[in-house]
């Protein structure tokens, strides 16, 4: 018994010390990761430091902090704009300019860890985004207490308007959703129905609209809201249809969920004229929805300038994306800040207030006291798998 | 300035660590396969910063946060005890999915979708924890005095009981044990650990939205008791350790803005894989997950 006893100790120990050996390999594998990371930045630098910088009075190397989600649901958005972004900054060809992207996946916690890498590794100066309005919320307050300005291209959330340190090239929500409404009411239909994605961007939206369309006296019959990435929405559908509105408003941010939408529309023998979000104008909408999505009106942010259309073409070879003027525009109007000598934090927020103004891809840029810009909105209709200016 | 950065890591090592910990006292040593731990995690943030918005002092919120989380946690295994193995774990999935609803849903209360704003700092004995160096050291002494709480329950007659309860429930019966009332006694105390951990984020992120508690979230929080070892204390203090540091070690390693988001996360993926092939038991593990 004894002997069994002790071989069973015995026993116990031995996994320990593996478990030793593979929590010092992991320590190290950090180790070489840290130092890959050094060693690549030091060569990178001296590079952009040797470069003369005649048109510039400012030596000083700026770094911008670029946040999107590069990762998950909201991707495509990050990627959009991050392309858009580095276009401008090809463009506008500042030496002494450094991007560097971190991922947040369109989370609050992954949004702050991104942050804080940023400003305090890197040093930004200034950050890029975030692309989503929670994410942007939560890290605001952590990018003032540094006393960074953040420039977004696609956070619309009617709340951000009280951050201090907030820009956004792209107007608040309560602006859009004022525009749909008048625009539903001006094609005559006075009874609504609103099918509405449900996070801070679909629920701040949906909220503006109603409240907008109630003013002009119009009557929204029913609301619904659905998960964001939800397929099956026939049972939001079938209520709505029940409610017999003139027209539907739909609200979302996710292609799948979309193009779903617009086919169980149609499936389930609505007829209503359909109004939609700005994220419905593109084109894998139309190609998902196959002719379901005919005679569908899209109220939209400016999609950007045929010259910015054409820069873009001409450097990746496809259309520009969703917020792709946006984003052109945030990287500009930093840049714009930096070209005027702004290179420390505090130079650039107070440069962004005052003396930032250029025209921009989705028109002229000016940030108001509350670092908005005013609102130019189109609307599109879906016809023969295109989608037609009106 | 690194030392910001490094801050904010160790202040959400220390909550997941908490959190794991805590996860493991439930799926480890009391062998119920729990889902709805997350949930749990939201109850106490959402508690702790209503009540901390409306008026009331951080540290009676933050205990609120831990006991409101711990009921639930009981009431949670009171509506799923009769349930085992596979069934146990898509009821309580079925909880998570459930307060989730609500925490979305329910707009008076919650502000559902839009998310909470601007949560304040705590303020303890008059003293606001404004820096995130003083934040880090409340966290450490919580996440301490939670470890050396939990250590010292899974040494003890209870914990014994309650791994005695996992391997042979019947055998534990016939000695005159009622197995029912240890695990509530486990799921409560987990909720407790999860309801605080709960409160430490909301203060610190200050911002909380149904998102931070969704299914991404558990399925970490799973990760990190496999990755550690199910059933082990250093498991479930190290693994939060990896599974945080790894990929942000990754964010140092220069490559193509285009894909540097997918490929830090095949990276990732790929390290997780390794550790799970050598030590199938995860790092300190010593029982399989039945």
């Amino acid at each position: 018994m004894k002997k069994q006893l002790k071989n069973q100790t015995t026993q116990k120990i031995n996994p320990q010390i593996t478990s030793q050996k593979i929590i010092l390999t992991i320590m190290l594998l950090l180790l070489t990761a840290f130092m890959f990371g050094c060693s690549s930045n030091e060569s990178s630098n001296p590079t952009n430091t040797n470069l003369p910088n005649t048109n510039s009075p400012a030596t000083q190397q700026v770094v911008i902090g670029f946040i999107a989600p590069l990762t998950g649901d909201a991707a495509a958005y990050g990627q959009s704009i991050l392309k858009a972004a580095q276009l401008a900054q090809k463009e506008m060809n500042l030496q002494n300019v450094r991007m560097i992207s971190e991922d947040t996946r369109c989370e609050a916690q992954g949004a702050v860890t991104a942050v804080n890498k940023l400003l305090s590794v890197d040093n930004a100066q200034v950050i890029l985004g975030d692309v989503c309005s929670g994410p942007s919320l939560a890290v605001a307050p952590i990018a003032q207490q540094h006393g960074v300005a953040m420039v977004s291209a696609s956070a619309t959330s009617p709340a951000l308007t009280k951050e201090p340190n907030f820009f956004r090239t792209i107007p608040s929500d309560s602006l859009q959703g004022a525009f749909a409404a008048s625009l539903v009411k001006e094609k005559g239909y006075n009874t609504l129905a609103i099918i509405y994605s449900n996070e801070d961007y679909g629920k701040a939206f949906h909220d503006v609209l109603k409240a907008e369309f109630e003013k002009q006296d119009g009557k929204v019959v029913d609301s619904e809201a659905y998960e964001r990435s939800e397929t099956d929405l026939r049972s939001y559908l079938t209520k709505v249809k029940a409610t017999h509105p003139d027209a539907l408003f739909v609200i979302g941010n996710s292609p799948d969920a979309m193009v779903a939408m617009l086919k169980q529309i149609k499936e389930l023998g609505m007829t209503q004229p359909i109004f939609g979000s700005e994220a419905f104008k593109a084109q894998e909408i139309l190609d998902g929805a196959q002719g379901a999505a005919d005679g569908l009106m899209v109220s939209s942010v400016s999609l950007g300038s045929q010259e910015f259309h054409d820069k873009y073409v001409l450097e990746y070879n496809s259309e520009p994306g969703p917020f792709a003027a946006q984003g052109y525009d945030a990287f500009k109007a930093i840049g714009t800040a930096i070209q005027s000598g702004a290179h420390t934090a505090a130079q650039i927020q107070d440069a962004l207030y005052n003396t930032v103004k250029f025209d921009g891809a989705t028109g002229s840029i000016k940030f108001d006291a509350q670092g908005e810009v005013g609102g130019n909105y189109v609307v599109f209709v879906a016809k023969n798998n295109a989608f037609v200016q009106e | 300035m690194i030392q910001t950065y490094l801050i904010h890591l160790f202040i959400l090592i220390g909550i997941y660590i908490i959190l794991t910990l805590s996860l493991n006292l439930t799926i480890g040593y009391s062998g119920l396969l729990n889902l709805g731990h997350v949930a749990l995690f939201g109850i106490g943030a959402y508690t702790s910063t209503l009540l901390v918005m409306n008026g009331l002092p951080f540290l009676l919120s933050f205990l609120t946060a831990g006991i409101l989380a711990a009921i639930s946690g009981a009431l949670l295994y009171g509506l799923t005890r009769k349930l085992k193995g596979d069934y146990l774990a898509l009821a309580t999935l079925g909880f998570s999915f459930v307060i989730y609803s609500i925490m979305l849903n329910w707009i008076d209360l919650t502000r559902g979708p839009l998310g909470i704003p601007g949560i304040p700092k705590p303020l303890i004995f008059g003293l606001t924890i404004q820096s995130t160096g003083v934040y880090l050291f409340f966290t450490f002494i919580i996440t301490l005095i939670s470890i050396g709480i939990l250590t010292l329950i899974t040494r003890s007659t209870f914990g014994r009981l309650l791994q005695a309860a996992r391997d042979d429930e019947i055998g534990l019966r016939v000695l005159g044990k009622n197995t029912y009332a240890l695990r509530y006694k486990s799921m409560a105390i987990a909720g407790f650990f999860a309801g605080i951990a709960g409160s430490i984020y909301a203060h610190y992120i200050s911002y909380i939205d149904p998102s931070s508690f969704s299914l991404t979230n558990l399925i970490f929080l799973l990760t990190a008791v496999i990755v550690g070892g199910l059933a082990s204390v250093r498991g479930s203090i190290i693994a939060p350790f990896i599974l945080i540091l790894i990929p942000e070690a990754l964010r140092f390693i220069d490559m193509p803005s285009s894909i540097l988001g997918p490929l830090r996360q095949i990276i990732y993926c790929l390290i997780l894989l390794v550790i799970l092939l050598y030590r199938p038991r995860g790092i300190c593990g010593r029982i399989d997950l039945q």
